[in-house]
């Protein structure tokens, strides 16, 4: 594996997708789309968005698992990326208009059946109609899809089913897992990869829960995070509270917990990438911890101070 | 009415003129959005981290820079 993998092949694919979208939609429609993806990325260039660290890495895993037995196929690797770029968009037009998050993404939707469909294309040039391949695409894709539906529904989460939703809302990211399997003769180990990502998509989901508690809490979503802050904070405490007074120190001791939990799984698995990347990650996250808690203990200094007496305006 | 702790937060995290304020001179700022300032108060607010609350403020409005 090259040391920028997805560098180019992410920059490739997007480069695909506007080709594509440029020869067989009106102009106005291809400009439109394209400047959706380009949008979606704080560089405001598409191929940006997938290389950020803070990115679920569903372009790395399957070229991990192809590297833990020595084998690099570069050209499937490129398709996968391709595949997982397009999915990645047909989620992401879904989830916006879902989570009420959208720009123009409602006048994009019917896009999704082309992003689909250069989703699914690339395993069909790969797998035949009767290969074992698309019984595990078509229940991890539904179950994808069966994971945001009840998300959407829950009023609240607890452990087991964070773990349930967290980890299937990221089903998709198997799929690429099984095609590698098969393309390289079934001598991955099938299993312990499947548990790995499904470990892993509950860190980084629960991280996004983390950093992101405060919009979230603000939109009234649902997360296990806000779940737990809303039992563990006391009587007559806010969520706010709970959060400066322990709730956020609680998070990232419970992230590294489970880091390292991924790390033994990574060592089993033979995945020297997969341990420099949980490394990475977890210094990261312990680069922000320090960096905010400061600001908590100040915040928290300046309730205790406004807890002695009642205010008036 | 009384300004919860609450709303002096979701303030300095919505309001970027307020934050601005806020950072310069915390318990002018207070004072100014209607809290009642108390002495264990102004003494808290005096002797605030700003850099920290700024960090926090930042992080909380989002996009998260990590995630």
């Amino acid at each position: 594996m090259k040391n920028d993998f997805p560098r180019h092949e992410v920059r490739a694919a997007v480069a695909a997708i506007h080709e594509k979208l440029r020869e067989g939609c009106s102009e106005q429609v291809a400009e439109r789309v394209c400047a959706w993806m380009d949008t979606l990325s704080p560089s405001g260039q598409a191929p940006d968005y997938f290389l950020q660290p803070s990115m679920f890495p569903m372009l790395l895993v399957p070229a991990w698992m192809s590297e833990s037995v020595d084998v690099w196929d570069g050209r499937f690797q490129s398709e996968l990326v391709y595949s997982s770029v397009n999915a990645y968009y047909s989620i992401r037009l879904l989830d916006n208009v879902m989570d009420g998050h959208e720009t123009c993404e409602k006048e994009l939707l019917p896009l999704s059946a082309f992003f689909h469909a250069e989703f699914q294309g690339v395993y069909e040039r790969y797998f035949d109609a009767s290969h074992p391949f698309w019984s595990s695409f078509r229940s991890l894709w539904l179950q994808t899809a069966d994971a945001v539906v009840r998300e959407a529904q829950l009023a609240t989460m607890d452990a087991q089913s964070f773990r349930e939703i967290a980890a299937n809302k990221l089903s998709a990211a198997k799929i690429p897992l099984i095609a590698v399997h098969h393309h390289l003769g079934g001598q991955t180990d099938l299993a312990q990869w499947l548990l790995f990502c499904d470990e892993l998509a509950a860190w980084w989901q629960f991280l996004d829960d983390l950093m992101d508690w405060y919009l979230d809490d603000q939109r009234g979503a649902c997360t296990y995070f806000l779940s737990e802050a809303e039992r563990r904070r006391g009587r007559e405490e806010t969520r706010l509270r709970w959060v400066l007074r322990e709730g956020f120190e609680w998070g990232v001791e419970t992230l590294e917990q489970w880091r390292e939990a991924l790390q033994r799984s990574a060592h089993t698995l033979h995945s020297d990438d997969a341990l420099n990347f949980l490394d990475e990650r977890g210094a990261m996250v312990m680069q922000e911890a320090r960096r905010l808690l400061p600001g908590m203990q100040a915040f928290e200094e300046v309730a205790l101070a406004m807890d002695k007496e009642t205010l008036e305006v | 009415m009384a300004v919860t702790f609450q709303q002096l937060v979701d303030h300095v995290i919505t309001n970027a003129q307020f934050r601005h304020e806020f950072e310069k001179n915390p318990v002018a700022a207070a004072e100014s959005y209607g809290v009642h300032m108390t002495e264990p108060l102004k003494h808290a607010l005096q002797k605030l981290d700003i850099n920290g609350i700024k960090q926090v403020a930042i992080q909380m409005q989002g996009p998260a820079q990590f995630t």
